[in-house]
């Protein structure tokens, strides 16, 4: 029986080596590894990143979630508004399409990394992004139509005079980076789908 | 559907693990198809068939017939 147990998983020793990946190496836990993230999501971190920079350079606006003002940031106002809204609209339209282009290459990784994933991880990874894009899609939708309804403005009535500080009834008046806004809910809803599916399974 | 991986498994002394590390699946589908919440793909259920040295038949039931 010993021997039949060795000789059989030497002989099979070449697929021990290509193990597949595991969804939970990307998920905060006792399995979570940094590095497999960063090769799964370092394109879209960038993307995140990129976004705010263009956001900062060619929107006007300063984010009031922050509560930018010029003259208490003067260095990173000056570093970052340089005028661009005088620059080429060449150049203009790279600034804002580059976030754009690291997402692809984002969802290039996403697909290499869920290939290489073994059927069953494959299928609850698939069924969870599927939720995700469903449910960021509903969100989306019904804050938007609740914003347009006027409903958000009448539960989140906006303080006056205005808090210095951030208060939970600017929660619908955010200035957030629709982008962002919708990474974050996208992972929200693919975190829950994913634990969801995975129970199913256990 | 209803499976005899776990008899077979255990005839070898092998663990979840072992088994899959053979088959290059996760240890989860392992233990999945063993408590009939997933059926395998049919590349998977030759896969185990040929590790066995037994007919697929023999080691899946359907459980619609």
């Amino acid at each position: 029986m010993m021997l039949d147990k060795k000789t059989s998983m030497l002989y099979n020793a070449s697929t021990m080596n290509n193990k597949p990946n595991i969804p939970e190496k990307l998920i905060p836990g006792k399995n979570y590894s940094f590095w497999a993230d960063m090769k799964v999501n370092g394109w879209m971190t960038a993307a995140i990143l990129a976004a705010f920079v263009s956001d900062m350079l060619l929107h006007s606006n300063a984010p009031r979630l922050f509560h930018l003002h010029e003259q208490d940031w003067p260095v990173v106002f000056g570093l970052l508004h340089p005028h661009a809204e005088d620059w080429p609209i060449v150049i203009r339209v790279i600034i804002e399409l580059v976030p754009v282009l690291m997402s692809l290459l984002w969802v290039r990784s996403v697909a290499r990394w869920i290939r290489g994933m073994d059927e069953l991880h494959r299928r609850i990874t698939l069924e969870a992004c599927l939720f995700a894009v469903i449910g960021t899609l509903l969100a989306v939708t019904v804050w938007h139509r609740l914003d347009k309804a006027g409903v958000l403005e009448a539960v989140f009535q906006p303080p006056s005079p205005p808090l210095e500080h951030w208060d939970f009834r600017q929660l619908a008046h955010l200035d957030i980076n629709q982008f962002v806004l919708t990474i974050v809910l996208l992972w929200l809803f693919y975190f829950l789908g994913h634990s969801i599916l995975n129970r199913r399974y256990k | 559907m209803k499976n005899k991986l776990r008899e077979l498994r255990a005839a070898r002394e092998w663990s979840q693990s072992d088994l899959a590390d053979q088959l290059g699946v996760s240890r989860q589908t392992i233990n999945a198809i063993e408590t009939e919440k997933y059926d395998p793909s049919l590349p998977l259920a030759f896969k185990v068939a040929r590790l066995f040295k037994k007919p697929i038949e023999e080691i899946f039931e359907d459980t619609e017939k």
